[in-house]
């Protein structure tokens, strides 16, 4: 047997085997079945494969339960022998291995299913299906387990927590992109390395999906932040379906030529996926003169925070800005937010994070700690709420290390804790939490005694708090160092002192730095420019990160100027942006808009315009009150309003959902005014008959088109979906209408079109039929004699306005 | 073959930009270049602050039904068999010419969710419903594409791969073949209907038939 396995001192790259299943099918495994139970009921068989594989020069051979989870096995019926299932299959694999010297890893697969907060599984339930399937490998005495082809960072993250629990040996696990370089859920591949290697992985890996020259890209793009092994596992190109086989595009000898390509990248466990045999592994091995790890320069001084679908770089390294965490989400003196949070609402919250994004936080911090709620509930909703809404990384912001644990667990990206200090009792509970976690951290200067009053006494704590990270086993670049700004107006001293402890802990500890900026300016006039001008100090003092409201628009001015005249934004690219940018003339707020002096007229116009339906009826009320007569508010305001909804549908400024935001508003106000026209002798044009034709079901669409109509000013009878031929000519017959729209979504339902038409002529009847749905075509139309036809609601008002211009020959039901 | 495999999926993480393409918004290239690039711009911030609260809240609170099964195929000269079913046309043939198999794969929203567009329209909120229209239309298409994933995650290790996916009304793909999908995948047992139509109630349910090939040698 091989010595036991060291990925991180390993000082030559490690050679993988190839695709097993390629291997299984060319050597007759039949289709459909469990590969797990074809290998255990043909030992002999995957004996071969793996025996190939080692000639090759592979040194490690994956054991064949890559789906021997009891989520995957109760397709066969065998969830209940996971455990047998999994040892017998790896001590298969094992006595081949270590027979030559080499080693075998434990391979484990997705479960197929989400888990909280994207789906419905829970975090235990998880760890309970990994864990049961992990312990089993590892008492079987695999010499490490790869997780591999991951398709959700959730699942594994959960996996990786299972594999830590079950198991002594390292772990890697390894994820699959897509084309685009996302995971399906949508993380990126730094994403991924930075939430799995802070979790405590031995090694990250790339697989499947893939060919090598998509996964080199990708490589090139994370090596830089990797602290543990990379491993690459791609497809043998990409594939190609080719006369009933599906071929992949490459070739052993040109698979090989990436061998180099990989190792020069600081790849040090290669093997391939899909499509690749024995002949690719045995050719990258021969390609590989020279297997030395090359071992890629690391950028020091930078923490990485993660949500699931962006990573954030900080640094106090001149290249990068100062990152700003957004302070808003606290319901400290908000009313506001406090009564939402209080009715277990989140909308509020949605809208800060939302507004905080948009003035340029980097980060959120979610504090929703106040009487009369229970914290850890709300916490964890809000951090389910935003996993999803917001791409921002989050920094969790609470006195109670529960709430801090569960949101950590749920999150599925990589958390900044919101503090630690020098407290003992604290920090017996929140390291080793941290630690598991593998989440950033800030640490507060102070401890049971409170602040110190000089420099000497905070660095003494600093000193204290980094000492026990690292008897915890945390590396000291997870933490954050906070300044700690207390109030100029009481504390001369202390403006001094947080500049010393800033320039002291990113200088000489080379750690980031944070600040909490609104206590230095407490208890004095014109806070904003206190706050700003210390902004700019503690940014010559090396900062990393402010915690700050981003809609003050002076302190992010101030921000960006002090980039550029420290040297951190380079040709002052991003303060030129800023400054020419409409988003420096104000905060961008969704909820208090500027109002122009506007008259009542202009009002219900911009109201329509703008879909914004909770105040038209009133303004109307005010109109009509006013002395303005119902038919002027309708044909002089309102219709023209709407039609310039029209013009800017077609125009592609406005869309479908804002058409009919507009449309219902336009409906409101004709809802409160059709009373008043009657009496004006102004009441409605022409009917029309509207119907999904028989045998269709969809009828969204078709209420689009009657709202615009009504808006319009026509009398509109709907008469619903699944309508047939003879019910629309009664109708149409009975209320005298002047046109029918007919509407049918799919090519077998659009048949029926033609017997409303046909009934329509037979009867010799003057109206006009028109026709629409997502279907239909102008040809159609013409082809069964129709008399026109419109692609969406805003042409079939035009199309109506046009065809009833011209009285159409025939019998006038009127 | 695989048997028939059914799950209930409640999962959020449909990209909300796949939303507002359905909603025609992929028409205007500036907003979604805009959005994509995280650059401002007055229409981008107006719209997409009106409608990603809704939709996202719409994306958590629905869920999606899958159905999945694997069936072996026999090609004859002018027509394609799977599980006793002929199918004919250009498009079947070209699709699985050389298949040794087939997967089914269905999904459908679950008819409670559904049912809440028909709601929204009869209390007047059509701006809702048109979004919610959306939303489980995207659901329902993304359900896919994660089965579609996961069937090929299960082929690949077994050397076996996918065609592309094709669903009845694609080509000459008739739509009269919904039938087939219906009684394969026990589409009844869920409460889900067919009428005389071949339409499929709820309407947001979707079915393809996606192709299994051997593998052959790379190149």
């Amino acid at each position: 047997m091989k010595n036991k396995l060291d990925l991180s001192s390993n000082k030559k790259i490690i050679l993988l085997d190839g695709s097993t299943g390629t291997m299984l099918q060319k050597m007759g495994m039949p289709s459909g079945g469990s590969p797990e139970v074809y290998c255990l009921e043909h030992p002999e068989i995957i004996r071969k494969i793996q025996a190939e594989y080692l000639e090759s020069g592979s040194e490690i051979i994956y054991t064949p339960t890559f789906g021997a989870n009891r989520i995957k096995l109760r397709d066969y019926g065998l969830e209940k022998q996971v455990a047998d299932i999994n040892q017998r299959l790896a001590e298969l694999s094992l006595e081949t291995a270590h027979s030559q010297g080499r080693w075998a890893a434990g391979n484990v697969g997705p479960t197929g299913i989400f888990y909280q907060p994207y789906g419905e599984a829970g975090w235990d339930q998880g760890l309970e299906i990994f864990s049961e399937q992990i312990r089993a490998l590892d008492s079987a005495g695999v010499d490490l387990i790869v997780i591999e082809t991951q398709i959700d960072i959730q699942e594994a993250r959960i996996a990786l927590m299972a594999a830590k629990q079950a198991a002594a040996c390292p772990i890697i696990v390894s994820m699959t992109f897509d084309e685009t370089g996302k995971t399906l859920t949508g993380s990126d591949p730094l994403t991924c390395l930075n939430i799995l290697q802070s979790l405590g992985a031995d090694g990250f890996g790339l697989n499947c999906s893939a060919g090598p020259r998509q996964m080199l890209e990708m490589v090139k793009k994370i090596n830089a932040y990797a602290r543990i092994p990379i491993l690459i596992k791609p497809n043998a190109g990409l594939p190609i379906v080719e006369k009933g086989e599906t071929r992949f595009s490459m070739g052993p000898e040109e698979f090989s030529e990436y061998g180099e390509a990989f190792r020069e990248e600081g790849v040090s466990l290669l093997g391939g996926c899909c499509g690749t045999t024995p002949r690719h592994i045995r050719d990258l091995n021969q390609g590989l003169k020279d297997k030395t790890r090359i071992k890629k320069l690391r950028k020091k001084n930078e923490l990485l925070l993660s949500s699931p679908r962006k990573t954030v770089i900080i640094t106090s390294n001149p290249e990068k800005p100062i990152r700003v965490v957004g302070e808003r989400i606290n319901p400290t003196g908000k009313a506001e937010l406090q009564a939402e949070l209080k009715a277990g609402k989140l909308d509020v919250l949605k809208t800060y994070a939302k507004e905080q994004k948009e003035n340029g936080a980097d980060i959120l911090d979610i504090n929703v700690g106040m009487p009369g709620i229970k914290e850890k509930d709300t916490m964890l909703k809000a951090v389910s709420e935003l996993s999803v809404f917001s791409e921002l990384p989050l920094c969790i912001d609470s006195n109670q290390p529960e709430v801090i644990e569960a949101a950590a667990r749920l999150y599925p990206g990589r958390i900044l804790v919101n503090s630690i200090s020098g407290e003992a009792e604290k920090l017996a509970k929140l390291l080793p939490m941290i630690r598991q976690y593998g989440a950033a951290f800030i640490i507060l200067p102070l401890d049971e005694r409170g602040i110190p009053d000089d420099w000497e006494g905070r660095q003494k704590v600093l000193e204290r708090v980094l000492a026990a990270c690292e008897q915890h086993g945390i590396p000291r670049e997870n933490a954050v160092v906070d300044g700690l700004a207390l109030a100029a107006s009481a504390n001369p001293a202390g403006p001094n002192i947080t500049l010393r402890t800033i320039s002291y802990a990113s200088r000489e500890l080379g750690l980031n730095t944070i600040l909490g900026l609104s206590n230095i300016s407490f208890g004095l006039p014109g806070r904003e420019f206190l706050n700003s001008a210390f902004l700019a100090m503690a940014a010559a003092a090396g900062l990393s990160l402010v915690i700050a409201n981003p809609m003050e628009a002076l302190l992010m001015k101030i921000k960006h100027s002090s980039e550029v005249l420290i040297g951190r934004d380079e040709g002052a690219r991003e303060f030129i942006n800023q400054c020419t940018s409409q988003g420096s003339q104000k905060a961008r707020t969704h909820r208090h808009k500027i109002k122009a002096e506007v008259s009542l007229e202009g009002e219900i116009y911009e109201k329509i315009l703008q879909g914004e339906k909770t105040q038209i009826q009133a303004l109307i009320q005010a109109g009509l009150k006013k002395g303005l007569p119902a038919y002027n508010l309708v044909q002089k305001i309102m219709i023209p309003a709407i039609q310039a909804v029209g013009d800017k549908y077609d125009q592609r400024e406005y869309f479908l959902p804002q058409l009919i935001a507009s449309a219902e508003t336009m409906e409101k106000g004709m809802q409160l005014l059709t009373p008043y026209l009657n009496q004006e002798n102004q009441g409605s044009r022409d009917l029309g008959i509207l119907a999904t034709v028989k045998g269709d079901v969809h009828d969204i669409g078709k209420k689009i088109v009657g709202l615009l109509l009504r808006n319009n000013g026509y009398k509109i009878i709907d008469l619903g979906k699944s309508v047939d031929e003879n019910t629309i000519l009664a109708q149409a017959i009975e209320y005298k209408a002047k046109f029918i729209a007919l509407s049918a979504l799919m090519t077998t339902t659009m048949l029926e079109m033609e017997k409303v038409v046909s009934l329509v002529r037979c009867r010799g009847l003057g109206i006009q039929v028109i026709l629409g749905g997502a279907v239909v075509t102008q040809q159609y139309a013409d082809e069964i004699g129709a008399d026109g036809y419109a692609p969406d609601a805003v042409k079939c008002v035009e199309l109506v306005k046009r065809l009833l211009q011209k009285k159409k020959p025939g019998i006038d039901p009127a | 073959m695989k048997a028939l495999t059914i799950k209930t999926l409640v999962f959020s993480e449909v990209p909300i930009i796949r939303v507002f393409h359905r909603l025609n918004y992929r028409k205007n290239p500036d907003f979604i270049k805009g959005k994509n690039s995280d650059e401002g711009g007055e229409l981008k911030a107006k719209v997409w602050a009106r409608y990603e609260s809704m939709i996202t809240q719409m994306v958590k609170e629905t869920r999606v039904r899958t159905f999945y099964q694997e069936k072996s195929i026999e090609i004859k000269k002018h027509e394609v068999i799977i599980n006793e079913y002929g199918f004919t046309g250009r498009l079947v043939q070209a699709r699985c010419v050389g298949a040794e198999s087939v997967f089914i794969l269905g999904a459908s929203v679950l008819p409670g969710d559904f049912i809440q567009i028909q709601k929204l329209q009869d209390e007047g909120d059509i701006e809702k419903a048109v979004v919610l229209d959306a939303v489980l239309s995207e659901k329902v298409e993304f359900a896919l594409d994660f089965i579609e994933k996961e069937v090929t995650i299960e082929l690949n290790r077994t050397g076996r791969y996918i065609g592309r996916r094709f669903s009845c009304g694609y080509g000459d793909f008739s739509l009269n073949y919904q039938q087939f999908f219906y009684e394969i995948l026990e589409f009844e047992k869920y409460g889900i209907k067919i009428n005389d139509k071949n339409i499929l109630f709820p309407e947001k349910t979707v079915t393809a038939l996606l192709p299994v090939f051997p593998a052959g040698e790379s190149k």
